[in-house]
């Protein structure tokens, strides 16, 4: 590693901050336009019962095992912000989430 | 063992079997309760009150005082989910889903075996482990000498055009339109379809302490995931997962004896507060000015999880996925592995201490 230490690696704090950074870019690239334009719009196609539906995928709840939990504190926040940048809507239905579990499902 | 469900719906047009109580809109919005039967527990499960007029269905109890409340607008009209005397519960459903809906000739169910012979035999030598042992062989010889064994059945069977049917059966599932086989290499293409490679760059604030502090970009070039919106249409266009999908909420509550107050069951996520209230925000929303659209609209709940996986013994080999179930859906089967409920939506990368230089 280059730094002034010669033989220390970085602090806590870049690493988390990295962690976190590279965590939030992933979720955006997951989250992207298309995704946040049907989240607002809904998705219109006929499902596999022949009925044609108006769709609105919603984030209900995110689980994590605890070492990733810090993680995804810092992702609530960040995900709110992103899928609603205006703040509360009355429009369509709020986003409700999140519920961490300290056991993932099976 | 699954729990007994709440009684299915009656048909539509038994209205004697339910009870229909108009609800005036009320204008408090912290003591309405969601359901709005006369022994109504103002502590149980609550949501915000519906915003116009409306009135509740409620089904018959079950044997053990469990009925579901619905409101009239929203019931489900021709499948209900939760009829299981109709159809059998999803497993089932997915398990024969094989021969009677994508492959041809669905008449015969031991496909792709000609006849039940071929395919006792084809158990056998697939199902009965690697190794042939005692218990293998008096298990064949089981076969071959129960009355039902036809020797003859077995003379005309190509094993060889059957093993490869059984290698291709996996992606004729996902795609009930394919009715031919598919050379192996295709079949892996059209799996992987709708996963994305990407590039990922964030900014690392060198601090001042390093030889060469400020901002520079760290890259990862391998985060690979599925685009959320292919994962729905993937599955709601799928007769059997769509047949089984709750888009209509509804409250579960519980009464054990007449003259007691019932009170709310907290279980699936289609009958939560959270999913309710959604439900009625969605349903009492003015039309999408962009689109003026009048089709029936409906939530599709997403519940992530991921939990990094140590993929061996010793050694750092890691995955961190991302997988995805759909709220939509119960959660015992959900929990049911060989029903495959589960998406895999995406593995996460972490930063590598020694790249980051």
């Amino acid at each position: 590693m280059e730094h002034a230490g010669g033989d220390k690696l970085p602090g806590d704090p870049l690493f988390t901050h990295c962690h976190r950074e590279l965590f939030h870019a992933q979720w955006n690239d997951l989250l992207d336009d298309e995704f946040l334009h049907e989240y607002e719009h809904g998705m219109v196609f006929e499902c596999g019962d022949n009925i044609k539906r108006r769709l609105f995928p919603q984030i209900f709840t995110y689980s994590a095992a605890y070492p990733e939990k810090y993680v995804c504190t810092f992702l609530q926040a960040y995900l709110l912000k992103k899928l609603w940048p205006q703040g509360s809507h009355s429009q369509y239905p709020q986003p409700w989430w999140m519920s961490m579990s300290p056991v993932p499902h099976p | 063992m699954l729990p007994e469900p709440p009684l299915p719906l009656p048909p539509q047009d038994a209205d004697l079997l339910l009870e229909v109580d108009a609800l005036q809109a009320n204008s408090s919005p912290s003591m309405t309760p969601n359901v709005p039967s006369p022994q109504a527990d103002p502590t149980a499960q609550s949501a915000r009150p519906p915003s116009k007029s409306c009135a509740v269905l409620t089904t018959q109890k079950n044997s053990f005082g469990l009925f579901r409340v619905y409101d009239e607008e929203s019931i489900p009209n021709a499948n209900d989910p939760e009829d299981q005397s109709r159809a059998g519960p999803l497993l089932a459903h997915r398990l024969n889903a094989p021969t009677s809906q994508t492959l041809p000739g669905s008449v015969n169910p031991f496909h792709p075996y000609p006849n039940e012979s071929s395919w006792l035999i084809g158990d056998w030598y697939w199902n009965q482990g690697v190794q042939k042992s005692k218990q293998n062989f008096k298990q064949l010889v089981g076969i071959i000498a129960s009355a039902d064994f036809w020797s003859e059945d077995l003379r005309q069977t190509n094993w060889t055009a059957i093993d490869h049917q059984l290698g291709s059966l996996g992606s004729m599932v996902h795609d009930p339109s394919q009715t031919t086989m598919t050379a192996g290499s295709e079949e892996w293409e059209a799996e992987d379809g709708s996963w994305i490679w990407r590039v990922i760059t964030i900014s690392v604030p060198f601090p001042q302490r390093f030889l060469h502090p400020g901002p520079r970009n760290y890259t990862i070039s391998n985060f690979y995931h599925q685009s959320l919106l292919s994962i729905i249409c993937e599955i709601l266009l799928d007769p059997a997962r769509c047949r089984y999908f709750r888009f209509e909420p509804y409250s579960l509550r519980w009464k054990c004896l007449d003259g007691v107050d019932d009170i709310g069951v907290h279980g699936e996520l289609f009958t939560s507060q959270a999913f309710i209230a959604a439900h009625h925000d969605l349903q009492s929303a003015p039309l999408d000015p962009s689109t003026s659209c009048t089709l029936p609209q409906h939530i599709v709940a997403l519940m992530f999880w991921s939990d990094a996986t140590q993929l061996t013994a010793f050694g750092d080999a890691k995955l961190w996925p991302l997988y995805v179930y759909f709220g939509n859906e119960s959660k015992y089967e959900h929990c049911t592995p060989i029903a495959n409920l589960s998406s895999h939506a995406a593995y996460f990368q972490t930063i590598c201490i020694f790249c980051l230089q």
